[in-house]
């Protein structure tokens, strides 16, 4: 781990409690409001890559487990782990690292569509996969039914791949972080 | 620094972190391994009895505990609906002491602790090329930028909510990026100035 | 003894300075120069920060490179902004973080976290949150937190752009009082007039290096020759 590492893990673990402040959205016909937290995972994997992505969100949950009140509406604690939900904050972990590295796959022709991919597959994907199972493991449901009603949560996750789709290109071109040293 | 910890001593504040999250672990697997319902009563009463003993004040308890709290019940009343009480009891059992056990955790432990706890337990991970006092370090970046973060938003915010473009959060997160990854770049410049060796 | 040795530094295409030699014994130095003159490429050259692209920098003989380790303890480095330089959350943190990169024992350590921190009438911020602080109190834990790893030189780039006319003094009275050889890039004048001698960057060199009472003049001229691009 060079000093570049743990500064930039550091900036986004901060970046990602800094968005907990945003105010909740209501779009329109989505079932539950959208919380600009979780963008934090995607913007780590699609700014910093893999490695880095990864690292920051160690970091994010190693602060809310220490007891931070990080997470939207001022919650933390190591609580936040152990619960029917806790599956869905540690896949922010291999959700960023994904995401990163679909990103770094794809560094060269970076468009919106690209990034998408790599937002859905590692912001989403990722994090779906490891919080369903645990829901139904917890809350002793099936995983069907586990599934379905995390479905409520999609429409918005997409709005934000979107969003961190947007983001990740655009610093692409103004201040690209990967192959960076 | 701002944190969930309750600010006075109590008797759980003085027990070291790291026992009390060596507690919350074995209690947290062994509720997994029982579904005596008697037994997990005990638990749940300890987990209760445990805040009360050190008379943390009912709110604070609760609004940690609130939003597992809606969960667990909607759970309880799903298992109940598929006629599987036995199941609603026991979920909702085990959920509840862990989550009780780890709220009086957080609010009777402060975030130096844990984060020198955290430090101690990632030694292990020494043999997997971790340095723990490069996890401490990073931790420590975390907390000293969460605060520059936290006000750079709110200026941000009011900047863009002078041009009216308020409510889009790329126009927050773009310029947020810009200013605080100059800033990242300047601080590990900081550090290894400051003689300190990643190596 | 500073001496920078027929040294260029690149950025890809642009040449920001080109073979500068000099050697510098002064107590007291300041480097004057236009935006982008290439005062802080210089400054971060003198403790191995950056790498010439050719030539060599030594201090007392230590090669920045090379020995960068032993520059590193001799060089202290102080920045524009304290918000960017200050590593751990709470005051006493951040002035032991140098000393505790030094391997020096605990005992030490709190021995000249104390000293420093009386010296600058800080003790009691002590355990307060950095974050907390005013921007001149930032810059003076920046400030302490350097000097208390006891460097031989210090170098300051723009260390009170950003502070009111108060701390600005707070800040010169400090670096003007402190016994090590200071290198100083600045662009308020009016402190730099004490100084011993004083370096005038523009289009990758030095075009004046003279005692301020030739340099500064000289320096005003060129910022009033050149027309606004
Ligand atoms: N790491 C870098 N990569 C590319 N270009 C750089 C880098 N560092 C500096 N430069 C360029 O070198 C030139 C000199 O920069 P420098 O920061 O040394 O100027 P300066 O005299 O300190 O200016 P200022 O008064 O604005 O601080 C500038 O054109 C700058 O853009
Ligand atoms: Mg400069």
């Amino acid at each position: 781990m060079t000093v570049k590492d743990m500064v930039y893990a550091a900036l986004f673990a901060a970046l990602t409690a800094a968005l907990g402040l945003l105010p909740m959205i209501a779009v329109p016909g989505l079932p539950v409001p959208i919380h600009a937290q979780s963008l934090g995972v995607m913007l780590a994997g699609g700014v910093l890559g893999a490695k880095r992505g990864g690292l920051a969100m160690v970091v994010f949950l190693a602060l809310v487990a220490a007891g931070l009140p990080l997470l939207s509406g001022g919650r933390g604690g190591i609580g936040i782990f152990l619960g029917p939900t806790g599956g869905f904050a540690l896949g922010y972990i291999p959700g960023a690292f994904v995401t990163g590295w679909f990103v770094e796959k794809f560094w060269s022709r970076l468009n919106i569509v690209a990034a998408l991919v790599a937002c859905v597959i590692g912001g989403i994907g990722m994090v779906y996969l490891l919080g369903i199972p645990w829901l139904a493991a917890v809350a002793k449901i099936s995983f069907m039914k586990a599934a379905t009603g995390s479905l409520a949560f999609v429409p918005g996750d997409l709005v934000k791949a979107v969003l961190a789709s947007l983001v990740a290109v655009s610093m692409k071109k103004s201040y690209p972080m990967i192959g960076r040293r | 620094m701002f944190e969930i910890s309750l600010d006075r001593v109590t008797w759980l504040h003085r027990v070291p972190a790291g026992v009390k999250l060596a507690v919350l672990a074995l209690a947290g697997a062994a509720v997994f391994l029982v579904a005596d319902h008697r037994v997990l009563g005990g638990f749940v009463a300890v987990a209760l009895l445990l805040p009360l003993s050190a008379r943390l004040p009912v709110r604070a308890v609760a609004r940690q505990s609130l939003p597992a709290a809606i969960l667990i019940a909607l759970l309880a009343g799903f298992h109940v609906l598929t006629s599987e009480p036995d199941t609603a009891i026991e979920v909702s059992a085990r959920l509840a002491t862990v989550i009780l056990l780890a709220v009086t955790l957080t609010l009777t432990t402060r975030v130096s602790a844990m984060v020198e706890a955290i430090e101690t337990a990632a030694r292990p991970l020494r043999l997997v090329g971790v340095d723990p006092a490069k996890v401490g370090l990073t931790l420590s970046l975390a907390i000293r930028f969460i605060p520059v973060l936290f006000a750079l938003v709110s200026e941000i915010r009011e900047a863009q909510k002078a041009r009216g473009l308020e409510g889009s959060v790329v126009a927050v997160v773009m310029p947020l990026l810009v200013r605080t990854l100059k800033m990242a770049d300047d601080l590990a410049d900081a550090i290894a100035a400051r003689g300190y060796d990643a190596e | 003894m500073i001496e920078f040795d027929q040294v260029t530094m690149r950025f890809g295409e642009l040449t920001v300075l080109d073979r500068i030699s000099l050697s510098i014994a002064e107590r007291r130095v300041a480097v004057v120069g236009a935006n982008g003159s290439g005062k802080s490429t210089f400054a971060r050259l003198l403790n191995g920060l950056i790498a010439p692209t050719d030539g060599h920098v030594r201090i007392d003989g230590l090669d920045t490179v090379k020995d960068a380790r032993a520059v590193r303890r001799k060089v202290g480095f102080v920045f524009q902004n304290p918000d960017n330089q200050i590593v751990y959350p709470l005051v006493e943190e951040d002035v032991a973080f140098g000393l505790k990169n030094l391997k020096l024992p605990k005992d030490e350590i709190r021995t000249r976290v104390d000293a420093v921190l009386a010296r600058y009438g800080m003790e009691h911020l002590r355990t307060r949150p950095a974050h907390l602080l005013s921007g001149g109190q930032k810059q003076m834990l920046a400030i302490s937190s350097v000097l208390v790893m006891e460097p031989a030189y210090v170098v300051f780039d723009e260390p009170t752009t950003l502070l009111d006319l108060r701390n600005k003094r707070r800040v010169t009275r400090a670096i003007a009082e402190m016994p090590q050889t200071a290198v100083v890039v600045s662009h308020d004048l009016e402190f730099l007039e004490d100084f011993e001698r004083v370096l005038v960057f523009e289009g990758g060199g030095i075009v004046c290096d003279a005692p301020p009472a030739v340099a500064l003049p000289f320096y005003r001229d060129l910022m009033a020759s050149v027309p606004d691009v």
